[in-house]
């Protein structure tokens, strides 16, 4: 090869080096605290200053170890109580839905079964796609493993077979959410396996669905995605045709509430709904089905006959403006290129049933049905119903059921009031004859008057108040629980005549019953109604006794009008959510006064006005007039404050100000760019934070790495994810506080061993619809037991040192659309259902930070709805700390105007930095009203470090020490290298050709 | 007369050229109809095989020295700009997934990087025989 060509062609090869190098390099830095999270590097360290103590302070402590330096030791002992409690967790929430002829537990023989179902060997649901945990398949144990070691003997031809590879024919982005064998799978070879495994049929079915995905409402069969699918009936009707099984049990591997209408076509015999059991929760359904544990889950949403037949299903999915283009053409963000094919501005939902989501509206319309009155027996609304709309037609499980192997019996004792808040005593009697634990479930129905019919304020029939849960009763024993009620709960959001929450002039009811349903006959028994019936359809009379009465003389719009926590005045600020504000007279809501008359309809008519499609643009800041220069600031003070020192400050205290002062705009505005953690700031000893998903356990692993200096553990490379929890709505079916307590605690406990600051967990959103993907990383259907068990794990994680940022706040209650969709509801829904939901864990639970929702509120993006996150949040809830956004990858989430609304920082940049935009139109502009609200929002934001267990191991003595990733250096040593090499060769290649040139004249 | 200037490095060259000039042309077509409207890889493969092909035709071997590196440059911010769509795909989670599909993205990343090899590899060689 001649000289030159070899030259040339080095020249090359370093110069591609050279280019790619810069370009990943340009890439990686972008990336850098994700990066740097991920690998568990931290860029600074803190060492004690010269001389100084060499003390290492622990703020928020580890059960199992010195939380500066834990062990794997530690952790081991960590991992073996955790397992225990998902286990357990999974015991107390599953729920037993049918039992004939006790055909569960499976008896002292009953050991020999056939496992059915795609899940319930190859692909056992452990968890759904999203919602953090992930599976440490070194710990992980199956629905097969659980039942080997539980003592069962499992048709290994059956189990083995569905290992074999299939064709799944459904699609959909995280594959289709229903996967089952067809038919032609059981041939007759497999058939004759059965005969041996016949003691049972244990069938698993399970729905998948998640993050951008819901179930589908009407997919490739034609049907909803929750009901039962072509090769499932297929399967359950070979299972029932062979005759040989002595039972067939029915096992829901899903978080979703799949349809169960056919359950006698197919001789079912027991169902057992077990959601997502985690990592390894299926021992625990594995000692249910043997009877080793009594379950005593109760169902946390109604599981109707018809999924597609709850009032907020009518308005679900992917709704459009009449004139969607028009709008995309009057938004300034539409025409930003962006890499997602998504429709930020023209799409909407309509939330028309108002405050009858879920057992609320089957409910109601039952007492109105009994009682005759609102048209509540009419045609609207029946799917399931034979004729007229029928309760025990459209509801197959009501919210509050479940069953257990034992029986209790439950009285309602003393009740009393005292400060407005109710204590109602239950005794609980277990009259069967195995031990069991028992929920007690109070309700109360408030009067639907005059007042609020003319003032169009809507109220449920029954609404949970309170529960509590006995301990293990042995037959025989007796139990009394205590369960309090804060009436604030039971008040009703009055937006035309109080503009604030008011208790009603008439009669009260408080009920205690084995579910929503139960209660309200004996309600309807107290107030002396006749023709009641229970789910099954069954004539029932109520029990009048296990109701409590109490007459209230006067309408109360006082005790409420002002906040228990702020002292500000409580009044409407969600008018303009309500889409008959922008078009008037456009939507009426459901109401019990006309049930036929108002039945939601899909709202698919609405057409944007130029108002609202201003509104819906968003880019709305001008800099005020009468704004301060940004000079009247201080910045960059020498006061030698470090974050440790404001440990335990209250969030008022003044020396926030002289903290504040030490920063510089550069270092305030960095701050609002996350990427599962954010760097460093030497200037006030602020470490590496990291951030991570989720509700069913931190997503991440044990030990990424760091020191102790840096504030946690100093171990490195352990490998194994953190631990994934049964789902949190399996979680909230045990209905148990304490269980929901060590939930929390021992979350926060991974957050130490992983390094996590700030999860995004647990779940407050609210189940709208049975249809909504992401439900199984929230709570309920009901605002007040979200309001409750999110007060408590809240608590618990805050309380150990994790910054709980409770998701997605707030009406982020459907994926499709997600991105954007307008949401459209009354105030009263939005408050009494939607944001109470979330509400306990900031009043009651002390979140420091919450992670705002992707929709929004009316036409206002919710990181950028000043009466969302400032008005409501910080003033009325008394919110201290600082908010994140959903993944801040779209144009319609504005830096300046989310600044403005309250969003503190953007979560999950990437590349697409938002300080620079922030720090330009500060500078430009001079303006020090947008620099007053960044102050703010960092006081927010180093409240939230300083309380977190971000400061274990941190002290005053201590100095930063800056420190290059590996990487990074690795990373320019290649660029300077490739560089050098590169001019190197091309100069010997320019004069070689030269020379050969000359050569050649 | 005039031998015929075409050799294996012309031939090396030029076939590097046409892979990334369909390639910039595709991923803009493709990108477009799946809302990944993303043009400067696009552009930088086309630019870089414009070069190429002027070098070779033109006769200028040190233009060889460029297409390589386009190329690369090119393949590096598809990548970069794909970062949120690979994470949210290989999570299972959707979060920051785009319409393009994993398949394609590895299909685009597999032709740049064939284009950006012989590129290389044709800058090591004659591209044109010596005239007569």
């Amino acid at each position: 090869m001649k000289k030159k060509n070899l030259l040339r062609g080095l020249t090359s090869v370093f110069a591609a080096i050279l280019a790619i190098s810069i370009v990943m390099t340009n890439t990686a830095m972008s990336y850098a605290s994700m990066l740097n999270s991920a690998l568990g590097i931290s860029t600074g360290k803190f060492v004690h200053k010269d001389g100084a103590a060499k003390e290492e302070p622990i703020f928020y402590a580890s059960d199992y170890g010195d939380v500066n330096h834990l062990t794997q030791e530690n952790l081991d002992a960590l991992l073996a109580d955790e397992d225990a409690f998902v286990e357990l967790e999974e015991e107390e929430g599953a729920v037993l839905l049918r039992n004939n002829n006790h055909a569960l537990p499976l008896k002292e023989g009953e050991r020999r079964v056939s496992l059915f179902g795609h899940t319930s060997s190859a692909d056992p649901l452990y968890k759904n796609s999203s919602g953090g945990g992930n599976i440490d398949p070194t710990r992980v144990v199956s629905f097969y493993d659980a039942m080997k070691e539980k003592g069962f003997e499992v048709n290994e031809t059956l189990y083995a077979a569905y290992q074999t590879p299939f064709e799944i024919k459904r699609s959909g982005f995280f594959g289709p959410a229903v996967i089952e064998r067809p038919a032609s799978f059981y041939t007759d070879e497999l058939k004759a396996t059965f005969a041996d495994y016949s003691d049972a049929a244990i069938v698993v079915v399970g729905r998948r669905a998640g993050e951008n995905v819901d179930i589908s409402a009407n997919d490739e069969e034609g049907i909803s995605g929750l009901a039962l699918h072509k090769d499932e009936a297929d399967m359950l009707q070979i299972i029932n045709d062979s005759g040989v099984f002595k039972k067939i049990i029915l096992v829901v591997n899903s978080a979703f509430p799949i349809e169960m209408k056919h359950l006698d076509q197919y001789n079912i015999d027991a169902v057992l709904w077990i959601g997502t059991p985690g990592l390894v929760g299926f021992r625990g359904v594995a000692d249910i089905l043997k009877g080793e544990v009594n379950p005593s889950g109760h169902l946390v949403d109604t599981f109707a006959t018809d999924s597609l037949s709850a009032a907020a299903t009518q308005n679900f999915g992917n709704f459009n403006y009449v004139n969607a283009d028009e709008v995309n053409e009057g938004c300034a963000d539409s025409k930003i290129p962006s890499p997602f094919p998504i429709n930020y501005v023209g799409c909407y939902m309509v939330y028309q049933e108002g405050i009858y989501v879920g057992y609320k509206y089957y409910e109601t319309r039952y007492e109105d049905a009994i009682l005759g009155q609102g048209n509540a027996s009419g045609k609207a609304g029946t799917f399931a119903s034979k004729d007229n709309w029928n309760y025990a037609d459209e509801v197959l499980y009501p919210f509050g059921y479940g069953l257990s192997y034992t029986t209790f019996e439950q009285k309602l004792g003393k009740v009393s009031e005292e400060n407005n808040v109710i204590t109602a005593e239950v005794t609980v009697k277990n009259t069967g004859d195995v031990a069991g634990k028992s929920v007690v479930e109070v309700y109360v129905q408030t009067p639907y008057t005059d007042y609020d019919r003319t003032n169009r304020v809507e109220k449920s029939a029954i609404q949970l108040a309170g529960f509590g849960k006995t301990q293990l009763l042995a037959p025989g024993a007796s139990e009394t629980v205590t369960v309090t009620i804060d009436k604030y709960l039971i008040a009703s959001y009055d937006a035309i005549g109080a503009k604030g929450y008011i208790l009603d002039a008439g009669d009260y009811y408080l009920a205690i019953g084995d579910s929503a349903h139960d209660a309200l006959n004996n309600v309807l028994a107290a107030k002396g109604a006749t023709g009641l019936y229970d789910e099954n359809g069954n004539a029932v009379t109520g029990d009048a006794a296990k109701t409590y009465h109490w007459t209230q003389s006067a309408l109360d719009k006082e005790t409420y009008s002002h906040s228990a926590v702020t002292g500000k005045e409580v009044t409407n600020l969600f008018e303009d959510a309500d889409i008959n504000y922008w078009i008037k007279d456009s939507v009426t809501y459901l109401t019990r006064q006309d049930w036929e008359g108002t039945f939601p309809t899909a709202q698919r008519n609405i057409t944007a006005t130029p108002e609202m499609i201003r509104q819906i643009d968003g880019h709305l800041y001008e800099t005020p007039a009468d704004a301060p220069a940004v000079s009247t600031f201080k910045q960059g003070v020498k006061n030698g404050i470090s974050l440790v020192d404001m440990h335990g400050l209250d969030y008022d205290d003044p020396q926030w100000e002289n903290f504040l002062d030490q920063l510089t705009l550069d270092e305030m505005a960095e701050m609002i760019d996350e990427n599962f953690g954010q760097a460093p700031v030497a200037s006030v000893m602020k470490p590496m934070n990291r951030n991570q998903d989720g509700p069913g356990g931190a997503a991440g692993p044990y030990f990424p790495g760091g020191s102790p200096e840096d504030g946690l553990a100093n171990n490195k490379g352990i490998p194994g994810s953190c631990t994934t929890y049964v789902g949190q709505m399996v979680a909230a079916s045990q209905w148990n506080k304490d269980m929901i307590i060590k939930r929390g605690d021992f979350i926060a406990e991974d957050c130490l061993f992983s390094s996590v600051t700030q999860l995004w967990s647990p779940g407050g959103d609210t189940h709208r619809s049975p249809l909504s993907g992401r439900n199984f990383e929230y709570y309920s259907e009901d605002g007040t037991l979200s309001y409750l068990l999110g007060a408590a794990q809240t608590k618990a994680m805050q309380a150990k040192g994790t910054a709980v940022a409770i998701k997605h706040f707030a009406l982020n209650d459907q994926e499709t659309n997600r991105n954007g969709v307008a949401i459209f509801a009354n105030e009263q829904a939005i408050r009494e259902i939607f944001l109470k939901a979330f509400e306990g864990a900031f009043t009651l639970g002390g979140a420091t930070s919450t992670m705002t929702s992707y929709s929004r509120v009316g036409l206002d993006y919710i990181g950028h709805s000043s009466a969302m996150l400032r008005s409501l949040l910080r003033g009325e809830w008394g919110f201290k700390g600082a908010n994140i956004s959903d993944c801040a990858m779209h144009p319609y989430q504005h830096t300046i105007e989310g600044l403005v609304g309250g969003t503190d920082f953007w979560c999950i940049v990437g590349e697409k930095l938002r300080a620079p935009e922030l720090k330009e139109y500060i500078t430009s502009h001079n303006d020090g009203y947008l620099y007053k609200l960044l102050r703010e929002s960092q006081h927010g934001f180093y409240y939230m470090l300083a309380n977190s267990n971000l400061v274990n191991g941190l002290s005053s003595n201590m100095v930063f020490v800056p420190v290059t990733p590996w990487w990074q250096t690795a990373l320019y040593i290649v660029i300077g290298v490739s560089a050098a090499l590169t001019l190197l060769c091309g100069t010997a290649y320019v004069i070689t050709a030269l020379g050969t040139k000359k050569q050649k004249n | 007369m005039e031998n015929k200037k075409r050799t294996l490095g012309f031939t090396i060259g030029f076939i590097s050229a046409v892979i990334a000039l369909v390639t910039g042309i595709v991923l803009w077509i493709y990108g477009s109809a799946v809302g990944d409207h993303y043009a400067v890889a696009p552009i930088i493969l086309i630019l870089g095989a414009c070069i190429a092909l002027v070098g070779l035709v033109m006769k200028l071997p040190f233009l060889s020295i460029l297409p390589g590196a386009a190329y690369m440059t090119a393949m590096g911010l598809y990548i970069t700009s794909q970062m949120g769509n690979i994470s949210g795909r290989l999570s299972d989670t959707g979060f920051g997934a785009t319409g393009t599909e994993l398949g394609m993205l590895i299909a685009f990343c597999v032709l740049m990087l064939v284009a950006t090899i012989l590129a290389l590899v044709t800058s090591f060689m004659q591209q044109s025989k010596e005239t007569a």
